[in-house]
């Protein structure tokens, strides 16, 4: 089973929704680094290569990068249109039977849904404006480990994902049971592989439970919790957890957010998901 | 540590009546240290000229030893490999050091590709030389026990080395294909596409980039630097190819502290007296920054260089 996870994870492929648009843009040869980051921010694998990349053994960096416009300037325009462009022929080349478990379009709107929310509840939390990008990556990669499991094991994701629906329990608990495998693990492989900050990392591993998160990275994490029980509770987007269970109120009153600031964030987040999505679909 | 030049030329080799004195050969730059080991830098078409030399002088004494590192893997810094002549004879040991481009293709695979039949009349596997291929990053390492090298990634549109070789107690640095790094998210707030954070932060990493490539040149005896372009040209049309303006090479390389540098990867277009006036024009400017001492010139082709 890891071995087909790994191998899985060695070509993951970009999400078949954003294909079309990464594959537009990147072929415009007039294509400009804010043209690339835009679609970048819209497709969770692309943009953990992209800090794979610059995070890799290509540079001797004592730090981490977390930021995609610090990649891009870092990488050059035509390196990272090479590997958007190899990341979306990956998944053309993948069968057409991609997200027959978890719907692509719901999954898709749930991380960005999510990261767009962390975003906010960052501004809100006093966040200085240029870390707030990594809110944001972190809401859009937090769930990125159901996409092996989607594809690698997809009848029998399927079924977890029934049986979570069935059972009313969260998806996370019925993977365990019937996997014995649950997407933030599958999270913390792909994480290790392509060497994502520890931020992001804590983001993946415990967007289920903030309190397990590093110390210094609990705000970032209760942000991407809350996020993305926003998002689960108020069905924007769906990643197969529909009863996400009720938000962990010590996570609000630790960080001073309350259900009313979220309860705001609803037509802002909707409005940038649509927009996200238009521009996926329309061409040009 | 003597460093000669056996090819200086950008892009592609322009031979002819209008490059006989900068020379039209493209890179390739020869280190050699006192006690006359061997340190090669590009195999562009300057390489043949290096190798028929080696055959001539120094295998009268035995076998090849060297070392050859390559910035990237664009044509005008492999091309010459396949008339190298040392790769034919067998005995000469020739260590191949080079970055590849993401995740794709293994050094050699890249090499043996130009050996391929379309293009050549032998292939890789049938030369005589024992030859090996290590793909190299940005790190720190020692190539001998007194030999340290480091590399740094340039700004190129392919993952691109500079090489940082310190030995004899001198410094020499090659700094090319490269353009300072800048600001791709600059902009007006009136555009439609502005975003205040990504300016700022593009700022900062753009700054941070090309700071640390003053770092890996800093203190250097000579550096080789990548000088294609006159500014003028280079905002005019050439924002993102991956080479730099004179000036402004000219700027850095005395901030950082260099003593000697050697403006390198000469455009093809150039022609011997265009080279002559911008050496006038760039030892004219050097001459206006007071208070430093630093020495440049045009590399040019069987120059040799005692460091």
């Amino acid at each position: 089973m890891l071995v087909r996870l790994n191998r899985y994870i060695d070509n993951m492929p970009s999400l078949s929704i954003t294909v079309a648009k990464v594959l537009e843009v990147v072929k415009n040869p007039q294509v400009t680094a804010k043209d690339l980051n835009k679609v970048i921010n819209l497709d969770p694998v692309l943009m953990g290569r992209v800090l794979k990349l610059v995070n890799s053994a290509y540079y001797g960096l004592s730090n981490k990068v977390t930021s995609l416009v610090t990649a891009i300037i870092m990488l050059g325009i035509n390196t990272i249109k090479n590997l958007a462009l190899s990341t979306a022929v990956l998944a053309n080349m993948k069968n057409k039977s991609q997200f027959k478990a978890l719907n692509i379009d719901g999954f898709w709107r749930h991380s960005i849904g999510t990261g767009a929310a962390a975003k906010l509840i960052a501004g809100k939390l006093g966040i200085p404006q240029n870390m707030q990008e990594e809110y944001f990556i972190g809401g859009l990669l937090h769930d990125i480990g159901k996409i092996p499991l989607n594809d690698v094991f997809d009848e029998e994701y399927l079924k977890v994902i029934r049986a979570a629906d069935m059972n009313k329990v969260q998806l996370i608990q019925m993977e365990n049971e019937m996997l014995g495998i649950n997407h933030a693990e599958v999270g913390r492989m792909i994480s290790e592989k392509w060497k994502l900050s520890s931020e992001t990392f804590d983001c993946i591993l415990n967007h289920h439970d903030p309190h397990q998160a590093q110390e210094e990275n609990f705000k970032l994490v209760s942000a991407v919790y809350m996020a993305n029980s926003y998002c689960n509770l108020n069905e924007i987007g769906f990643s197969g957890n529909r009863f996400s269970g009720k938000m962990d109120m010590s996570i609000l009153q630790n960080t001073g957010i309350t259900l009313e600031f979220l309860d705001n964030l609803f037509d802002t987040i909707s409005e940038e998901v649509e927009k996200a999505s238009i521009f996926l679909h329309v061409s040009g | 540590m003597k460093v000669k030049f056996w090819g200086v030329r950008g892009s592609i080799p322009t031979p002819g009546p209008d490059t006989v004195k900068y020379g039209g050969n493209t890179t390739c730059i020869e280190v050699r240290l006192n006690d006359g080991r061997i340190i090669v830098i590009g195999a562009g078409s300057g390489i043949r000229g290096l190798g028929n030399e080696l055959v001539a002088t120094e295998m009268k004494k035995g076998p090849i030893n060297l070392d050859l590192f390559i910035s990237h893997t664009h044509w005008d810094h492999i091309q010459g490999f396949p008339f190298f002549t040392p790769i034919f004879i067998p005995g000469n040991k020739i260590r191949v050091h080079g970055p590849v481009n993401i995740g794709e293709e293994e050094l050699e695979k890249i090499f043996s590709l130009q050996m391929s039949h379309n293009y050549f009349p032998l292939r890789a596997d049938e030369l005589a030389a024992e030859i090996t291929y290590e793909v190299l990053a940005e790190k720190v390492f020692q190539l001998y026990d007194d030999v340290k090298v480091v590399t740094k990634m340039m700004n190129h549109p392919i993952i691109d080395l500079g090489y940082r070789i310190e030995a004899d107690g001198r410094v020499f640095v090659t700094c090319y294909d490269h353009e300072p790094f800048r600001n791709l998210f600059d902009g007006n707030p009136e555009d439609d596409d502005y975003d205040e954070l990504a300016k700022i932060e593009g700022e900062k990493a753009a700054f941070m980039s090309n700071q640390k490539i003053m770092e890996f040149i800093a203190g250097a005896d000579l550096v080789v630097h990548d000088a294609q372009y006159t500014t003028q040209e280079y905002l005019s049309s050439k924002l993102g190819w991956g080479h730099s303006p004179m000036e402004q090479v000219l700027h850095n390389t005395v901030k950082a502290g260099v003593k000697r540098v050697a403006l390198f990867h000469h455009e093809p277009t150039r022609k011997d007296a265009e080279l002559e006036h911008l050496e006038q024009l760039a030892k004219h400017r050097v001459a206006q920054i007071k208070s430093h001492h630093m020495e440049v010139f045009m590399a040019r082709e069987g120059l040799a260089v005692e460091l």
